[in-house]
């Protein structure tokens, strides 16, 4: 089993080969092991430069490859990308799919929702201790689509689609409803309804609850 | 535990800060002793015969072991920032979540502390060898040749006080900065208080204990020097509990810090 936790942790003025020496020392693998390593975080061609040179992404991956050291099944890895700038977050995320994709088993631990998503396939949420969900990602965190609609005249418009009989809820905006129904109403049915009704919508958008709001739910339940 | 020596060794040896104190130390070594055998060296030219090089065998040993104090404060200064990079870096969080236990972290520094005093010792020998064979008119003699075990001694109080600073204050130049305090005025300004109020426990200070079991030569001693108050033996079981004190807070303030 390979570990990933926190940030990682080099010597600054080793290079990246050398500190990966030390880890396989440590670890009590072969040094034959870090070229292969290497190659698969993206850093075999700057294996000798400096750690102290490298970016946010880089360091990361480099922790990552220290991690395969031995070719382990398994790889923990916490927080992969915490504090990573975009790009950074970008090429980890990349590198977990490419060893998922090698049939390695990467167990992380984010508490980034969206990246939980992008990443992996299934996700159970712990909350003090206790196992709320588990199950494909899809599913744990399901996440209703809902409809922004909007008229020149909203509380007409309001009034129109509180009377349709699939109506789930309604919340009234400033400029715009948010709406959700049931029995599959599409936003095509909406902009149907509203215009037999005699009311032309200037606004019609699909939405999704936010990771966060579908995050919130299941932790209160 | 080879392979902690092995992996300690992998740290350094592209380190160039290592290999520019290892440097100093060894010119240092030359450096001093060359300048006060060069010296002392006139001294004797002018006393016509009066008195005789100390730079000879088998006083050259002792006068190793006294200048050599100067030139470990460099092997000193490399265990502070061996130790206190892991703080920085955190790799000492990193090694033991890689496979070392606490156990094996402690001896990893400890073996710099022994590495160092004996690549001291040696340059100590050799440098003795070299101005002995210059300046001196006897063959190479190994009598007195216990002064150098002394400076052994001294020299891992020494780097035992270091990596016990290191340790506890964890950041490199702020430990730098008191080691030299101590060792280059602070427990010698306390000493001295002691002695001008004849409290005699104070000459077993731990940097005090070492100077006592090694005065100047007889020719210079007695203007420099007071005779010491309590027999070597005294002096040498306070230096190797020092020695095993320091060792010992060492190793239990990394064994149960929080990491």
């Amino acid at each position: 089993m390979g570990t990933l936790l926190e940030t990682p942790n080099f010597y600054h003025y080793l290079s990246a080969y050398e500190n990966l020496r030390i880890a396989a020392a440590i670890k009590g693998h072969s040094e034959e092991d870090i070229p292969r390593v290497l190659k698969i975080a993206g850093l075999l061609e700057r294996q000798h430069s400096k750690f102290k040179t490298f970016s946010l992404g880089m360091k990361q991956r480099l922790a990552i490859a220290a991690a395969l050291l031995g070719d382990p099944g398994v790889l923990v890895l916490d927080e992969p990308t915490n504090g990573l700038d975009p790009e950074g977050i970008a090429e980890v995320r990349n590198l977990i799919k490419s060893l998922a994709a090698a049939g390695k088993t990467v167990i992380m631990a984010s508490h980034l929702l969206d990246e939980v998503e992008k990443v992996c396939d299934h996700v159970a949420i712990i909350m003090k201790g206790k196992l709320l969900m588990s199950g494909a990602v899809n599913e744990v965190i399901s996440r209703e689509d809902f409809i922004e609609v909007g008229a020149a005249n909203l509380e007409h418009l309001q009034s129109v689609i509180a009377a349709h009989p699939d109506l789930a809820n309604i919340v009234a905006g400033k400029e715009f409803l948010q709406v959700s129904f049931n029995n599959g109403t599409t936003a095509e049915d909406i902009n149907a309804w509203c215009f037999e009704k005699g009311v032309k919508l200037n606004h019609l958008i699909i939405r999704k609850k936010s990771l966060e709001a579908a995050f919130f739910e299941i932790t209160k339940a | 535990m080879l392979h902690i020596f092995r992996t300690e060794w992998l740290k350094v040896k592209s380190y160039r800060t290592f290999w520019v104190l290892i440097g100093l130390t060894f010119v240092s070594f030359f450096g001093v002793n060359f300048g006060a055998a060069e010296i002392t060296g006139e001294m004797v030219k002018q006393s016509k015969g009066f008195i005789t090089s100390v730079y000879d065998f088998p006083t050259v040993w002792q006068m190793m072991a006294i200048f050599g104090n100067y030139a470990i404060i460099f092997p000193g200064f490399l265990v502070i920032i061996l130790v206190t990079n892991e703080f920085t870096f955190k790799t000492h969080r990193q090694n033991i979540i890689d496979g070392w236990s606490r156990r094996d972290f402690i001896i990893s520094k400890l073996f710099w502390v022994v590495a160092l005093s004996v690549f001291s010792l040696v340059c100590a020998v050799i440098f003795g060898l070299i101005l002995g064979l210059m300046y001196g008119q006897n063959s190479i003699s190994f009598e007195d040749f216990s002064y150098m075990w002394y400076f052994f001694g001294q020299t891992l109080l020494v780097l035992s006080l270091a990596l016990l600073l290191g340790v506890l204050i964890k950041r490199a130049g702020f430990t730098i900065v008191i080691f030299m305090a101590y060792v280059m005025g602070g427990e010698q300004m306390l000493v001295f208080l002691g002695k001008r109020y004849d409290i005699s426990l104070i000459t077993l200070m731990p940097m005090q204990a070492t100077d006592e079991l090694i005065p100047f030569p007889t020719i210079l001693g007695k203007a420099a020097r007071n005779v010491s108050l309590y027999g070597s033996s005294v002096y040498i079981i306070a230096t190797l509990v020092f020695i095993a004190l320091l060792t010992y807070f060492t190793s239990r303030k990394l064994s149960r810090a929080d990491l």
